[in-house]
């Protein structure tokens, strides 16, 4: 469940759709379906909201998809082998990946999926089980290792700022 | 990647109960039991298991306000171990602690947006989700202060 503009967008994972309610809980309208087309989805897995856009990620289409806040689906971003997507600031996705021997995060724009700088292992969780990441309006980037020690990281990677 | 801060969650570590563990085989049975696995390796997946897992790890999910950027961290025991009430802390968008709250139940999402706390749960016999959402308080300056007491969560 994500909250953007008073809207709490939750995603019904069995149903293959993304519900939206006020905070008052009444249900207000969903989208997406089941399926490989514009849209629709298989496996999806990450909710997660930026500046006005709502999108889920979906390993099993290998891809993220990105709709209004009216859930009108705007575009898909390809990412092969994600396995799971946050968003980063307002233009940029941080991209865990499932491909063994490849480095396990990525910071990709938002945009083209074009890598926008490397990260470090001490700025991302390598081989925890990470609980979340999430952008805030200043283009910061946060992430929480979840493990026997918790601990948040918080980052503010320069090319966020700049991604197109 | 510049990492401005790591900030520690200071906690002592989470290791499981003999009633834990005990739920948490029953739980590895149960869904073992709808996989296709031979009877001779389940044992060893779960023991497997079993010692892997013995340390538990709470921290389910964190949230950011976008319009103040103050941070929530959501703690819950998962539900391969019982399950249990959800705890909410937030922290000022540096990482300082600001406040504590319980939540008597537990929860499956919840986020931040506006100086809105939203939190969803499920009734795990009906299957009923209940959307809450509260008020948070924050006193005048509490970007500038280390430790703010005065911090008030209120149900809308």
């Amino acid at each position: 469940m994500r909250l953007l503009h008073g809207i709490a967008y939750v995603l019904d994972m069995p149903a293959y759709r993304i519900a939206a309610f006020d905070t008052r809980g009444r249900r207000l309208f969903a989208f997406g379906r089941e399926g490989e087309g514009p849209g629709e989805m298989k496996a999806p897995t990450d909710l997660f909201v930026m500046s006005d856009v709502v999108g889920v990620g979906d390993g099993r289409l290998g891809r993220a998809m990105f709709y209004n806040e009216s859930g009108h689906y705007l575009r898909s971003l390809p990412i092969p082998q994600m396995s799971s997507v946050w968003p980063a600031g307002d233009s940029a996705i941080l991209v865990r990946y499932f491909q063994p021997g490849e480095p396990g995060w990525r910071l990709v724009s938002g945009d083209s999926a074009r890598e926008l700088g490397p990260m470090s292992e001490r700025g991302a969780p390598y081989g925890r089980r990470d609980a979340g990441c999430k952008g805030d309006a200043a283009g910061s980037m946060i992430v929480l290792a979840s493990c026997a020690s918790p601990s948040l990281l918080i980052s503010h990677p320069p090319c966020i700022s700049h991604a197109p | 990647m510049h990492l401005t801060r790591a900030v520690s969650i200071d906690r002592p570590e989470q290791r499981a109960t003999d009633e834990q563990m005990k739920l948490f085989r029953a739980f590895m049975e149960a869904r073992l039991s709808q996989m296709p696995v031979k009877p001779e390796a389940k044992a060893g997946m779960i023991e497997a298991a079993l010692k892997s897992d013995a340390m538990r790890k709470d921290v389910q999910g964190i949230a950011i306000d976008s319009a103040g950027g103050l941070i929530g961290i959501w703690s819950q025991v998962g539900d391969q171990y019982g399950g249990g009430n959800a705890s909410l802390a937030l922290l000022s968008p540096s990482g300082v602690y600001l406040a504590h709250t319980t939540v008597p139940r537990p929860l499956t999402a919840f986020d931040l947006d506006g100086g809105r706390l939203v939190t969803l749960s499920e009734d795990s016999v009906s299957g009923t989700a209940t959307l809450r959402s509260a008020r948070i308080e924050l006193p005048e300056g509490w970007r500038s202060v280390a430790v703010a007491a005065h911090v008030a969560v209120k149900a809308d």
